[in-house]
């Protein structure tokens, strides 16, 4: 699976936020791509990456409650024509990457914000509709400047898993994604590779025996009469 | 002791891997964690199905 990245940011170099998502890409599948504000987009160059895709990302900080205008710039002048037209471009997902400055409790009815992300990001969603593409549940990232050590090495697996993971991944689904990064770790880490495979092997036993459990359990509710 | 021995060795390899290979370590660790309590709790529910009297 390829995703392609679309980041809109001001200031991408001076960003804490997008500076730790660049360092935490995949090593494969994953096309970085920074939106510049100098002239118009090359469309057919635009349009080339995506078709190349299939999961595409909205990368970028929330400001007044939007995208910073680069990604609307993008939006219009890459698709200037009639919908029919990106037909071709049919069943790709759509992900958002939103990094915010306030907590996320402000976002709710209710809060100071007044109204949710879901919401707030509606447009995204209807452009998403608009080209027959799947809309994701967004990624949101919020107050990154005060996320402690453990909780930003949770952000780069969660930010990992919404480029390349099923989506969405059941349970046993996140447990297979798990286990192929650990193999690749593996790959990479001849030293530590040993104790690399008794940890994935003993992970992947759990987990067939998991498996088999839920599945006896769903054989039963199945034989089960109200 | 196979869960301690699992904890120890993920903790281990964790003092030798770069910021990414410990963040993934973490994960796995988190994950095996709940997949332990899930276990638990589908042998429960497991075990109380095959044991409604209703369903005999």
């Amino acid at each position: 699976m390829q995703t392609l990245i679309i980041v809109a940011h001001p200031e991408i170099e001076n960003s804490p936020t997008q500076q730790f998502l660049k360092a935490s890409l995949p090593a494969d599948q994953v096309t970085w791509h920074e939106l510049q504000a100098n002239g118009k987009f090359d469309r057919q160059k635009e349009l080339a990456l995506l078709e190349q895709t299939d999961r595409v990302i909205f990368q970028f900080p929330f400001y007044w409650y939007s995208a910073p205008y680069i990604l609307k710039k993008w939006q219009e002048e890459v698709f200037s024509g009639e919908q029919k037209q990106y037909r071709y471009l049919a069943g790709k997902e759509l992900g958002l990457v939103v990094s915010l400055g306030q907590s996320l409790r402000h976002y709710q009815a209710g809060g100071s914000a007044q109204y949710s992300m879901s919401e707030l990001l509606r447009p995204y969603q209807a452009f998403a509709a608009e080209l027959d593409w799947r809309y994701c549940p967004p990624l949101l990232i919020s107050n990154f400047s005060y996320l402690d050590e453990r909780e930003k090495q949770d952000l780069l697996i969660r930010y990992q898993q919404f480029l390349t993971m099923k989506n969405p991944a059941d349970f046993s689904e996140q447990g297979d994604w798990l286990l192929a990064q650990l193999a690749t770790m593996g790959e990479q880490n001849s030293a530590q590779n040993g104790n690399l495979k008794l940890v994935s092997e003993q992970l992947e036993a759990q987990l067939t025996e998991y498996q088999k459990l839920t599945w006896e359990v769903a054989q039963i509710k199945l034989g089960e009469v109200d | 002791m196979a869960d301690d021995w699992f904890e120890q060795t993920i903790t281990e390899l964790q003092k030798s891997g770069d910021y990414r290979e410990q963040a993934l370590l973490a994960a796995v660790l988190k994950y095996q964690r709940e997949l332990k309590q899930r276990t638990v709790n589908a042998q429960g529910e497991l075990d109380g199905r095959i044991w409604n009297h209703e369903q005999w």
